[in-house]
């Protein structure tokens, strides 16, 4: 029994938190779209589209950098003051040799003003309406990003690989089922792809003239798998550019997850043996280059980069990009802002062509493809009609659950559904690769196959008009699968865009059976001969709950022949299906140009119901632990029904993390330190796609801890040499009664004096130089509870039995000796007088004091009868 | 006189108010004197008159003497090696200029910091230069100046230099002689912190010679508080050979300690050989001093 796992730790970005349970972004609690929330626009800005008059005014004011010098300039009518104006600026800056252009689509009539932004909005909007000269101002919605960044593995997938033979060497190809569906990934139904593999075998990997604008965040062009298919700008000589930065107004691009994502799945190098595939990414190991990724950056990593969104697309397409790719969208407002549509369509109309309107690229004309939104509603800033907007399916045909859907959708596309446990494959920045779901990892897939029709259809006349009309109008209707919902005209598919219509169809499928078990239903069927082609390409089977299963309503599953002959049994599953539900199949052949053959005669089966999933736990279900001590529940969890499973821990205690890393041994670690001593009981809860569920309870105790303590005491030490090294068994000093080992802080007042350290039991005291330190050596156990021990170190010369310092001395003078001793010291100027003698008591850490203050300067001498030698030292008092 | 000595006083007293410096300035390197336990104010002048009293440079003795010394003071405690030079010379029947140097090499001590910590090591040095005249006012009567320059090195950081002056009488007449002077009035000493007095000290003595025996006596009073005393005696053979001898009491914690003294002169020919060697004291016991000088 093959068991999914679900991946959660290894789906976040934060692997030390693992989360507990996986909770994909609700879709956001429906809104009045009347009401604007002035937090979703950026403050102190407004777009407005001035009169062709007005517009010559501010031209004629405009400093080198692009803006109005206005609050100096009384005679222009625009009033500067009145309204807190800070600058202002045309949208579309001055386009060189394609200004003429530009101002014939008016789009030199745009402006972004920037304004006392303490301001309201709606007040700001009325004002600048009745600006004479201003035909339009329009508040700035801020802009987003449409995919899940907070969705992300960098490593394992969480779905079988596929194992059919793969076209190209790349070692990620075969978990990117939204390439080629085989229904082997979570949740899937077999064929809900882009249907790109025969266009790769039969017609077209991609091409160096088509450029993709992907105005997203930056995209990382030294990535390893896409370095090869970046654009560089032509016009920019002795580096390389990649792009724009139009948040920083700069050409260096940096790289950002989501945009490196984005253009992976349209160009990411094929064939290259490492790495992801690309809709487009040509053919390495053939010599075949793929189309070219210009990065327009309008995100960055840290910001939402200010909204330039409409002058990224409009720069683009004067710097040659004929497909505008866009995964983002803006947060509030429900219809495109004026500035975005003048700038779609003028990609629209100019792409492609030089200032001369003279076709220079494969296509006249642009397509800008967008993605619906991931608001799991009707409304988007991706209506506009110019666009191409592309809703989301997960791998089953059916609407991912944060899709916007609508009658203004033009199409759809695979961006996962990880509800359903499948998400998208792509390249991330650093030569990583991950998995995102979002409309934003839809639309890249139509940009793909855009790319990748351009690249066979590219020509002299090809329209962009042309390359929409190819790709709205041959995809799979999944109707069926989503009643209720606009999807555009149905699942993108590039074969069918790009393949030639003719041929006779396959024969009939013959010996078609089917059986249920559970919500799926797996059939067999004979592969039939196909006349033009020898065997068909695959076999489809339409399901239904009625008897008659008409192929133009009914749910299919699409089963790819590949390399199995004309004769042979395939096998497939219909997974998603209802439960205790009576379905009737029919099954059909049909070849790579779309003929299909006559169905078989329907066959029902009555799925069953749902079982529940099954935890399995190897070992114990409760726990003591003492307070340093953690501990692993080990388990394991399938469902009897493969179907796909969310797994939630319902903890007792802040110690507990669940860690599914490693799918084959998820485990929920313990780690006592963190909680209170006490008893805890916990629930590990795993819940099938249809909602049935198993749990398992288990309890730990967490002792009491007990504080370190000291054993014995410390005694100061003394070195007489430099470089010395005692050791001192850490058993002798500390102990504690849990037996953990304890962390030791050493206080040193001088590290130059010694050094003191621990290792593995041992304590290591070397002497570095001479003088005092004073050492404290605390231990503190994994509770923060302490002991502490303390002792001096005196580093002395060795060769010395008394120390006399400082010298020269001004105000006291220390005597030290090496032993405790009761010694005569005398003090004798240079005339012979005794200036100072005493008995006294003196030891190495306690060295005499002799306060020479008051006595003249000179030179005197030290006299000292210690140990029954006279010691004499010569000093100086200054 | 006894208003400028008074003055002298006043002047010296309010500078010995403070702690005081270059306390070598009072050690005698003249072996003579040395081996008379230090009673040089009242007695016939030798090359170190400049050392003893420069007035008596003015009245007996030879026309000139010279010497250079050395000497090993204090060797109980940290032996210095002390060097000296000294002469004067008689211009005129009433005029005698003096010079004299000396220059105390004391032992290399190490620098050690307030941690303990060893910084190397230093030889301090103290150097004085001086130059004298001394007139004969009346028959047996003289006067005398010297002018000294003081250098004290003792440590790297720790040097000075001063000026510093000695006013000296001198009386004798008929085997009797008395000398006084008031010693080390001059600039104070710094090396860098506090001030430090010159050691200033009023010496007075007297001398009196028969049959080739001279007894010699001082007392000294030291600005800084104390009072020492020295008694000498010299017992001349055929102005050949000179045995001496003499006492001295000092207070052992204020001033250069009792001890008594033990000498030895040849003389031949204007070259004198002298040998002074001190004992009974803890501290400058077996000091030495040598000298080897020339008179005519």
């Amino acid at each position: 029994m093959k068991i999914k796992m679900l991946l959660l730790g290894g789906l976040v970005l934060c692997l030390s938190a693992c989360v507990r349970q996986i909770v994909p972004a609700e879709p956001e609690a429906p809104q009045d779209p009347t009401v604007r929330i002035e937090e979703n626009y950026y403050p102190g800005r407004m777009t407005v589209l001035v009169t062709e008059d007005l517009a010559s005014e501010l031209e004629a004011r405009t400093n080198d950098e692009g803006f109005v010098e206005g609050a100096r300039t009384k005679a222009l009518s625009f009033p500067f003051d009145e309204l807190g104006i800070v600058r202002m600026r045309r949208m579309f800056p001055d386009a060189g040799k394609f200004e003429a252009r530009t101002r014939a689509e008016g789009l030199h009539r745009f402006y972004v003003v920037e304004f006392d932004p303490a301001q309201s909005l709606t007040k700001a909007e009325s004002d600048f309406s009745a600006i004479p000269g201003v035909e339009k101002a329009e508040p700035d919605p801020r802009v987003k990003l449409v995919g899940d960044p907070q969705l992300v593995a960098y490593a394992e997938g969480g779905s079988a690989v596929q194992t059919a033979a793969m076209p190209f060497d790349d070692p990620q190809l075969p978990r990117q089922w939204h390439y080629y569906n085989d229904g082997t990934a979570s949740s899937a139904l077999s064929g809900c792809d882009i249907n790109v593999f025969p266009v790769w075998e039969h017609y077209t990997t991609g091409n160096p003239d088509v450029v993709v604008g992907v105005v997203d965040g930056g995209v990382d062009y030294t990535h390893e798998d896409l370095a090869d298919n970046m654009w560089t700008d032509p016009d920019i000589k002795g580096r390389k550019v990649y792009g724009f930065n139009f948040c920083k107004n700069t050409a260096e691009v940096t790289a950002d997850s989501h945009g490196t994502h984005v253009a992976g799945t349209i160009a990411a190098v094929n064939n290259n043996g490492i790495g992801v595939s690309g809709i487009a990414g040509g053919n390495k190991a053939a010599g075949q280059p793929g189309v070219r990724i210009m990065s327009c950056q309008i995100f960055d990593n840290t910001e939402d980069g200010g909204g330039n969104g409409p002058t990224a697309i409009k720069w683009s397409a004067d710097h040659g990009a004929v497909i505008s790719q866009n995964s983002w969208g803006y947060v509030d407002a429900t219809t495109a802002p004026m500035g975005l549509k003048a700038a779609v369509d003028y990609f629209n109309k100019y792409a492609g062509l030089d200032e001369n309107g003279n076709q220079v690229g494969p296509m006249a004309g642009g397509v800008v493809i967008f993605a619906a939104g991931n608001e799991d509603r009707d409304v988007s800033t991706a209506d506009y009609e110019g666009m191409i907007s592309v809703a989301s399916v997960g791998a089953d045909y059916r609407r991912a659950y944060y899709s916007c859907y609508g009658d203004w959708v033009d199409i759809s596309a695979p961006g996962g559904d990880v509800k359903k446990g499948n998400q998208i494959l792509s390249t991330l920045p650093g030569n990583k690769y991950g998995l995102y779901q979002g409309t934003s990892m839809a639309c890249p897939h139509v940009s793909g196959v855009a790319a990748l029709l351009l690249s066979y259809y590219g020509k002299p006349g090809f329209t962009g008009a042309a390359l929409r009309k190819l790709l709205l109008e041959n995809t799979t209707s999944i109707k069926s699968y989503n009643r209720s919902f606009g999807m555009g005209s149905g699942l993108v598919n590039a074969y069918k865009a790009i393949s030639s219509s003719g041929g006779s169809a396959p024969d009939p499928v013959k010996k078609f059976s089917a059986s249920a078990k559970s919500n799926r239903v797996s059939f067999s069927a004979v592969i039939p001969a196909d006349k033009d082609e020898g065997k068909p390409a695959s076999i489809v089977v339409f399901y239904d709950k009625k008897a008659d299963v008409d192929p133009s309503s009914a749910m299919f599953g699409i089963f790819y022949i590949g390399d199995a002959k004309v004769g042979d049994t395939l096998e497939g599953t219909i997974s998603g299906l209802d439960f205790n539900t009576t379905y009737y199949l029919r099954a059909a052949a049909r070849d790579l140009a779309g003929n299909t053959s006559s169905l078989t005669e329907a066959q029902s089966v009555r799925t069953g119901s749902n079982g529940k999933p099954v935890i399995t736990v190897s070992g114990p279900t409760d726990f003591r632990l003492k307070a340093h001590e953690t501990a692993s529940l080990n388990f394991t969890y399938t469902d009897p029904d493969d179907h796909y499973m969310t797994i939630v821990l319902e903890a007792g205690s802040k110690a507990e993390t669940l860690d599914t890393l490693d799918k084959s041994k998820p485990k929920v670690d313990i780690v006592a330190s963190l909680v209170d001593p006490g008893r805890y009981t916990s629930r590990i809860v795993v819940t099938d796609l249809y909602g049935a569920q198993a749990t398992q309870d288990f309890s730990y105790t967490v002792l009491e801890n007990h504080k370190p303590v000291t054993v014995g005491t410390w005694e100061d030490m003394m070195f007489s040499t430099r470089g010395g090294v005692v050791e001192y068994k850490e058993s002798d000093y500390f102990a504690d009664e849990d037996g953990e080992q304890l962390v030791y802080t050493i206080v040193n007042s001088d590290e130059s004096v010694a050094n003191v350290n621990y290792s593995k039991g041992t304590f290591y005291v070397t002497a570095l130089g001479l003088g005092y330190a004073e050492v404290t050596v605390t231990a503190t156990d994994i509770r923060g509870e302490q002991a502490s021990q303390h002792f001096r170190i005196l580093v002395r010369e060795s060769s010395e039995p008394v120390d006399v310092y400082p010298n020269p001395v001004k105000d006291i003078l220390y005597v030290r000796t090496s032993e405790e001793a009761s010694a005569q010291l005398k003090l004798v100027s240079v005339t012979g007088a005794t200036v100072y003698e005493n008995q006294l008591t003196i030891s190495p850490f306690d060295p005499a004091q002799v306060n020479v203050k008051d006595l003249p300067a000179g030179n005197y001498t030290v006299i000292l009868d210690y140990a029954g030698e006279t010691i004499k030292k010569s000093i100086v008092k200054l | 006189m006894k208003r400028i000595l008074s003055l002298l006083a006043i002047l010296t007293a309010s500078l010995s108010l403070q702690a005081q410096g270059v306390a070598f300035l009072n050690i005698n390197p003249d072996p003579a004197s040395a081996a008379l336990a230090g009673t040089g104010v009242a007695r016939t002048a030798d090359a170190y008159a400049l050392e003893n009293n420069i007035a008596a440079a003015a009245l007996g003795g030879p026309t000139m003497d010279v010497s250079v010394g050395y000497g090993r003071w204090q060797p109980k405690a940290a032996a210095v090696n002390v060097i000296s030079a000294a002469g004067y010379y008689r211009v005129t029947d009433k005029l005698a200029i003096g010079l004299q140097f000396k220059d105390f090499a004391y032992p290399e001590y190490s620098i050690i910091s307030a941690d303990g910590r060893s910084k190397g090591a230093f030889s301090p040095m103290e150097m004085a230069v001086g130059l004298g005249a001394a007139y004969q006012i009346a028959d047996g009567f003289s006067a005398g100046l010297s002018l000294r320059y003081v250098s004290s090195a003792l440590a790297e950081e720790a040097k000075a230099s001063a000026f510093g002056a000695d006013i000296a009488l001198k009386y004798e007449k008929d085997g009797f002689q008395a000398g006084l002077s008031v010693n080390n009035v001059g600039t104070p000493v710094n090396y860098g912190g506090d001030n430090y007095a010159q050691p200033g000290v009023v010496r007075a003595g007297g001398a009196y010679s028969i049959a080739g025996l001279t007894a010699s006596a001082e007392v000294d009073y030291l600005f800084a508080g104390a009072l020492i005393a020295g008694l000498g005696l010299e017992y001349g053979i055929a102005d050949i050979v000179f045995l001496r001898g003499g006492f001295h009491y000092g207070d052992a914690a204020k001033a250069i300690p009792t001890y008594a003294s033990l000498g030895l002169g040849v003389k031949y020919a204007g070259v004198h050989l002298d040998l002074a060697f001190l004992t009974a004291s803890k501290t400058i016991g077996n000091s030495l001093m040598l000298g080897l000088g020339y008179a005519f």
